[in-house]
């Protein structure tokens, strides 16, 4: 059964410190996205596992059998790059067979396996086209077939979207998730776009500065963020710096520098620490009842399928709305109008060492 | 390829598959040449001129050959300074053109300008004298011509150093993203400012590998120098002077203060070049704009191409101009072909040179190889890819006369070794830095992902090395293996200093030219050594092939 282990794994490339003790299990069949922002080692770690970089502590297991010493050849783990790395001197059929002769098999297998993973992408009757003389979508799909044909269950693919136009990559997105279903595949995949990990994934590992910050599904990662950076890293969130009033059951009143106060839950805190406020966006509610929080509009973004308000409340915090585009239709506002804001959900996390901004400013 | 034979590669592609997976031989694989560039490369050509340190305090007893000795030294450093900042000057104008202009005459302008790299350097030496001598063909145009001395060797290596620096910055200027020129010009920059801002400094590490390769090369050449230098004295010369005349403490001295001189500027240059910034304080938006307007281009470009024409390429082909059509017309032609006399003299040392050429070609190449692999792909580490790429570069600033002394000073030690191997010993130093950097800069160019997409698609090292990076790299190998063979066959410095009795293709022009009686002969021969180096080139090419994709 095609499983990964790392149990343990550092990887220090000179004086920078690239991963930290990462322990990780990823079960067979799974799709896992590696997330998390550039430099956070998302890279080195799918490299790790496909036996391209050593780690300098920590082991590697496959299928139970540890493969930290074994190479790249031997380990039946697949490597896609996120530059796709067609050989420019072969044709696609070239570059597909390769793994298959590069395995001994003979001709007529390869002939029959290329043909059919190549049907499968749909391009069938481009076999003797040279990378260069394909389109980046083509080009994309070649490097899958390539990874696809070799029959090995565990698939790594780097970034495999990056290079795509937005309509390309959603198309691509289902194609990868149709095609694991299809092939039982165990599949790592790395990316820094958190729509596309959610949108892919049974679960997400959350990276930063060589750790692991988050392991979950997307739906607990988006719904419970274990802190600030899960928080502003995925979804769309309010994350206000608050100071603690009164602790209180599960939670703590807090006040907005503008005065305004929340509850929300989280901690624990004593009376007087600062918190971080997270809200998610589509939990800022305007409604015309002036009961609650009093605000203007500042700013409307129509984004198609959702339109986000941006507010100020009359003690000056700034928070944003996502609106259904339902919502929107029945009631628009402008920028100037006077509303009032109903808060939902409110999470409360420990106010981060080095400060808010800078813990997300990685993003 | 017949059944048999197939079947016996694909068993050696599979031995040398499973051997390429085993660790600790691939380890040994990249130690042993190591090992070869420190026993053979390295060491001989420090080593044995510091064994002799001990001849310096004889020196003092001679104040006048002392002072002889400093002098050519400064000759050679101020010669070279010199002939490589006017190739610089003169050459970045014309690397502008033929990268800026396209077309099929900028096509074949850049083929020109590769014309006396391909010229053995003795041919080269005879046809610059020719055509600067008092028979020079501007005659009738009242140029009196010019006698042999300083000027002459000063024209000479403007000659042949040229070409190397046009074509390093062409190389260099290509590579530079056009989208940094656009956004220059789109913010109001004049292509003048836009060049002297954007392009110049991001070809900066090109400039400075252009100046030390042409800085080198000046300071190295040793035979074409002797026919054009007249009285005229550098290092390499006085050495060899002293080499004959038997004048040990000179020659340590001169080829020690040579060879440390050289290596301290190169590390120098290599090291503090890229730092060096260049300014860009303010444009002078109306005086760039002038210079910048297509009138000025235009004669801009005349310039380029008239120096390039009068200094480069005419007198480069003049001596196979004027020889040939006599020697045709004299009938000497027909004495070429027996095989006695001065002509069988020739025709073996051309064998001679073939040989150790092929073998020193041979060698290089199977040595090289590992060592480019492992300062391209950090095989233990950038510190020491780093210092390896340096210190393989090193003897490529050596005098070859100086490299050849030390050479001979420290094989001489070692009874026995005759002299057509010491030859091939000083040649493998001369040629290595060639060998390893074109194959270090083609396997940089090949994107790392390609091997490692190549592993993870089931093949062993040796697999992805000969399918994926070989076939790309071809072309480029092939350019270093002709590099070598080139500078093997055309080396005159090295062999005169380790050999005596063994007489290479140059050194038999060299003696010819000094000859009054054998002059006539010299033209001819030196006109054939130019025929068979393309015809032997054209081989090459033909044999390996530019490959589908190169």
């Amino acid at each position: 059964m095609p499983e990964i282990q790392l149990r343990g794994v550092w990887k220090r490339y000179e004086n920078i410190l690239a991963l930290r003790d990462i322990n990780l299990k990823i079960e067979d069949g799974d799709y896992v996205c590696i997330l998390g922002p550039t430099g956070s080692g998302k890279t080195t770690l799918l490299k790790i596992i496909a036996g391209l970089v050593h780690p300098t502590k920590g082991k590697v297991y496959i299928d139970g059998r540890e493969v930290t010493g074994l190479p790249p050849e031997r380990r039946g783990a697949v490597y896609m790059h996120q530059t796709y790395a067609l050989f420019p001197h072969m044709t696609v059929y070239e570059n597909v067979a390769y793994g298959l002769r590069a395995r001994g098999l003979d001709e007529e297998t390869v002939r029959e396996r290329v043909e059919e993973v190549l049907r499968l992408v749909n391009l069938d009757g481009w076999e003797d086209a040279y990378p260069r003389q394909l389109s980046g979508g083509m080009q994309q799909r070649v490097a899958l077939s390539r990874v696809l044909v070799t029959g090995d269950k565990i698939v790594l693919l780097d970034e495999p979207l990056g290079a795509l136009d937005a309509r390309l990559r959603l198309l691509v997105r289902d194609e990868l998730k149709r095609l694991k279903q299809e092939l039982d595949l165990t599949v790592v995949h790395v990316t820094h776009d958190q729509s596309e990990a959610m949108a892919i994934s049974d679960r997400i590992i959350l990276l930063r500065e060589g750790s692991i910050i988050q392991d979950a599904s997307p739906e607990e990662s988006y719904f419970k963020p274990t802190n600030v950076f899960p928080a502003s890293f995925i979804g769309d969130r309010n994350l206000l710096e608050a100071k603690v009033v009164r602790v209180d059951g599960e939670g703590a009143w807090v006040q907005f520098k503008g005065g305004e106060e929340v509850y929300g839950k989280g901690g624990p805190f004593e009376t007087g620490d600062l918190a971080v406020v997270s809200i998610r966006c589509e939990e800022v509610k305007i409604i015309d009842e002036k009961s609650s929080i009093p605000a203007i509009i500042v700013d409307v973004s129509f984004l198609g399928s959702y339109v986000k308000y941006y507010l100020r409340t009359e003690g000056g915090t700034l928070l944003e709305s996502n609106t259904s585009l339902q919502e929107y239709l029945c009631r628009r506002y402008h920028v100037g109008d006077k509303v009032y804001l109903k808060l939902g959900e409110i999470q409360l996390f420990t106010y981060p060492r080095r400060g808010l901004m800078r813990e997300v400013e990685a993003i | 390829m017949s059944n048999t034979s197939k079947i016996s590669a694909i068993a050696l592609d599979r031995i040398l598959g499973k051997l390429s997976t085993i660790h600790s031989l691939v380890k040994g694989f990249y130690l042993s040449s190591i090992l070869f560039f420190l026993a053979i490369i390295l060491l001989p050509s420090i080593l044995g001129i510091l064994i002799r340190v001990d001849t310096l305090s004889e020196l003092s007893e001679n104040p006048q050959l002392f002072d002889r000795a400093i002098n050519a030294i400064i000759a050679s450093f101020a010669l070279a300074s010199f002939v490589s900042l006017l190739d610089l000057v003169t050459g970045i104008p014309l690397a502008w053109l033929i990268v800026k202009k396209g077309g099929r005459l900028v096509m074949i302008l850049d083929a020109i300008v590769d014309l006396p790299m391909i010229i053995p350097t003795v041919t080269l030496g005879f046809s610059v004298l020719l055509f600067w001598s008092e028979s020079n063909p501007f005659t009738s145009l009242g140029f009196s011509g010019i006698s042999p001395g300083w000027l002459t060797v000063l024209l000479l290596h403007y000659t042949f150093s040229y070409p190397v620096v046009v074509r390093v910055l062409v190389g260099k200027l290509m590579e530079i993203d056009e989208t940094y020129e656009i956004a220059g010009r789109t913010l109001g920059g004049k292509p003048l400012t836009v060049a002297r801002t954007i392009n110049i400094p991001l070809a900066k590490i090109g400039i400075i590998t252009a100046y030390l390769l042409a800085f080198a090369r000046s300071l190295s050449e040793t035979g074409a120098t002797m026919m054009v230098a007249g009285l005229f004295e550098n290092g390499p010369i006085f050495i060899k002077r002293a080499l004959s005349e038997g004048w040990e403490s000179p020659l340590v001295f001169t080829s020690l203060t040579l060879i440390s001189v050289a290596v301290i500027i190169f590390f120098l240059l290599r090291s503090l070049g890229p730092k060096v910034r260049i300014p860009f304080r303010r444009a002078n938006p109306n005086f760039e704009g002038l210079l910048s307007k297509d009138s000025f281009c235009l004669f801009r470009d005349s310039i380029s191409l008239l120096i390039l024409t009068i200094f480069i390429v005419i007198p480069s082909i003049y001596l196979s101009l004027i020889t040939l059509p006599n020697a045709i017309n004299s009938g000497l032609i027909l004495d070429v072909f027996q095989f006695g006399g001065v002509w069988g003299e020739y025709w073996n040392s051309l064998l001679i040179s073939y040989v150790i050429g092929f073998i020193v070609t041979g060698i290089n190449t199977v040595f090289s190889l590992p060592m480019a692999i492992l300062i391209a792909r950090e095989k233990f580490g950038s510190r020491i890819s780093k210092i390896l790429d340096v210190l393989s570069n090193v003897s490529i600033m050596i005098p070859s006369v100086a490299l050849g002394v030390s050479i001979r000073f420290f094989w001489g030690g070692f009874t026995g070794l005759p002299e057509f191997w010491l030859i091939v010993m000083s040649h493998l130093c001369i040629t290595y830095p060639y060998m390893v950097s074109t194959m270090v800069s083609a396997i940089r160019d090949i994107p790392k992902e390609l091997e490692e997409s190549a592993r993870t698609l089931g093949s062993d090292p040796y697999t992805s090395f000969r399918k994926v990076t070989l076939p790309l790299a071809k072309y480029s190998f092939l350019s270093g293996m002709i590099l070598t063979l080139a500078r093997s066959v055309d080396e005159t410095g090295a062999t005169l200093a380790v050999s005596k009795t063994v007489k290479t293709v140059p050194i038999i022009i060299v003696d010819w030219v000094k000859d009054e009686s054998l002059r006539i002969y010299a033209g001819l021969g030196a006109t054939f050594l130019l025929l068979f180096s393309l015809i032997i080139l054209l081989l090459l090419r033909k044999l390996v092939g530019r490959g589908k994709y190169a």
